[in-house]
């Protein structure tokens, strides 16, 4: 994993193709990989959770009348996974019902068997931005989360003011210690915390759930 | 008035003075249908019916819910035997009757609803999924392949296999229509002598309150000579119901909205069912196409109902067609023979 927050995962994105039907599978591989996209095929929801998801950009093509798990269970069961990992619905009956429950529960697109392939490897290609997105954002989470897990329980106290504008004559009157020292444990939380600015630490505390 | 009449009319808002002990129920009447009271009408016209002589005792059953709660009433209204004349009148709460029969109606709906969607409609559905899984792989092949057939590698190998799966999945898609025809077939029909007519009296049970609710009239015009039918019960009463439910949704923006279904006996040995609707018909050069199209003009249907109900009157060794009305509307003929008769 990179040290610098700003990039996102790189190399080209893979899909995952979840469907019981073997020539469906095939020709849907098929036709992404003429486009030079990476496919995996999978012929049950089980089969794809036992998959340790890659950190790639990836997107999962899931037809919805799935054998065993429907693929709105597996929708549900990836739950937090799911965030760098966007869904796109294939069905043979797109009821009205549960394409709103698919939506609702984060599908990226929902698309109706058989489909256009500009329009399925449309929707490819917004998952897959959206897939990069999330990782990058996760990737990022990951890395402010182990800056914070380096600091002393003093500068996370320091950092705790800090991030609601308390001034060092402030935040020493709260923690009842000398203003000079805790402009020293300011400076090694500053650091640690690769801050060029009490902005830049706003805008990381609230990246991780920290700001109050 | 009796206690009971007294909480009730208070608990609906009647002021005592209009509705209680000395009110004149005459004028409560037309003052209710005066303000709009879709009952009141009626009991008006039963209370005068009994007043002035033309009746000995009305009878009527009218809805009268409060806010909180749905009730109904039976109201009987009798001469007041006394020289000085009047009327008397008792009301009999029905509520939990009426519930009794809502429901019973409820069931029926419901089982109306289930024959419908479990038989042929889920089957219609599952070939629909059957044959859609071929297609959907035959689109994705063709599409890739002239995808590389575009590309400068030419990946021949691969554009080879992808022809070949489509070749493949059509077989497949043609397998499941196959499979189709095979299900109706002779071998797969149970024979039972049975009444066609009871065939027809049970459908119009079940689909009795929703041709009511659709201002939809019924006449059946049921010979009673028939010869019995041997075949299969349920196959049957899935044809004649899916027919006679196309009948009436032809009809569902109509004014005019008469089904009529008959019953002829044919000689030698077989006999006749008829089912005339007055909706929108189809066009003379359709006739014959709406028996075998798997698309339909209704939004939502499959229209594999009649293309299925074919292939179960040709089971049985009848024919189903149809004919244009004079007038408007459609006849849908079905013809099946009655061996030993």
């Amino acid at each position: 994993m990179s040290r610098n927050l700003n990039r996102a995962p790189t190399g080209a994105g893979v899909v995952y193709v979840v469907d019981d039907d073997e020539s469906v599978r095939r020709a849907m591989a098929r036709l992404i990989r003429s486009t030079g996209l990476d496919v995996e095929t999978f012929p049950s929801a089980g089969a794809f959770m036992q998959r340790k998801v890659l950190d790639r950009p990836a997107c999962l093509l899931l037809d919805v009348r799935l054998a065993g798990s429907s693929g709105l269970d597996l929708q549900s069961d990836l739950g937090e996974a799911q965030r760098g990992l966007p869904i796109i619905f294939i069905t043979g009956f797109g009821d009205v019902p549960m394409s709103v429950r698919a939506m609702k529960g984060g599908a990226v697109d929902f698309l109706e068997k058989p489909c256009n392939d500009q329009e399925l490897l449309d929707a490819i290609q917004r998952a897959l931005a959206r897939s990069r997105e999330g990782q990058a954002e996760t990737a990022e989470r990951q890395e402010i989360q182990r800056r914070v897990d380096s600091l002393t329980p003093r500068e996370r106290e320091v950092f705790a003011l800090v991030v609601t504008g308390m001034l060092n004559k402030q935040i020493a009157g709260e923690l009842g210690a000398a203003e000079k020292t805790i402009k020293v444990h300011r400076g090694r939380m500053m650091k640690k915390m690769r801050a060029e600015s009490v902005a830049a630490l706003v805008g990381m505390a609230q990246k991780v759930g920290l700001r109050p | 008035m009796n206690e009971a009449w007294n909480r009730f009319a208070q608990e609906n808002g009647g002021d005592p003075v209009i509705v209680g002990v000395g009110a004149n129920y005459l004028e409560v009447c037309r003052r209710a249908a005066a303000s709009g009271d879709p009952e009141a009408p009626k009991a008006l016209e039963a209370l005068e019916s009994v007043l002035e002589g033309r009746t000995q005792r009305a009878l009527l059953e009218y809805a009268c819910h409060s806010p909180s709660r749905v009730r109904w009433f039976a109201m009987t209204v009798e001469p007041f035997k006394r020289p000085e004349g009047g009327l008397v009148i008792s009301h009999l709460d029905i509520t939990r009757r009426r519930r009794a029969e809502d429901e019973l109606e409820h069931e029926r709906e419901e089982l109306t609803h289930a024959l419908r969607v479990t038989t042929l409609g889920e089957l219609a559905a599952s070939l629909a999924h059957e044959i859609n899984q071929p297609l959907a792989a035959i689109v994705s092949n063709a599409h890739a392949t002239r995808r590389l057939m575009e590309s400068a590698t030419l990946d021949r190998g691969e554009i080879l296999l992808g022809l070949h799966d489509i070749a493949d999945d059509a077989k497949r898609a043609s397998e499941v229509v196959k499979h189709l025809r095979a299900l109706f077939r002779k071998e797969h029909v149970d024979q039972q002598p049975l009444d066609i007519n009871d065939v027809i009296r049970e459908i119009t049970r079940l689909l009795g309150k929703d041709l009511e609710r659709k201002r939809i009239w019924l006449r059946l015009r049921l010979a009673d000579d028939l010869p019995r039918v041997l075949g299969d019960v349920v196959q049957l009463q899935q044809v004649i119901l899916n027919v006679v439910v196309n009948a009436c949704e032809a009809m569902a923006d109509d004014d005019l909205r008469d089904v009529s279904i008959e019953t002829t006996r044919l000689d030698p040995g077989a006999l006749e069912i008829t089912v005339e609707d007055t909706g929108r018909g189809v066009e003379e050069s359709e006739l014959e196409r709406i028996f075998d199209r798997f698309i339909t003009s209704k939004a939502g249907g499959l229209g594999m109902g009649l293309s299925i109900g074919r292939s179960i009157i040709q089971a049985h060794g009848g024919r189903i067609w149809a004919t244009r009305n004079k007038d408007r509307g459609l006849t849908m003929h079905i013809e099946i023979p009655c061996p030993g008769t």
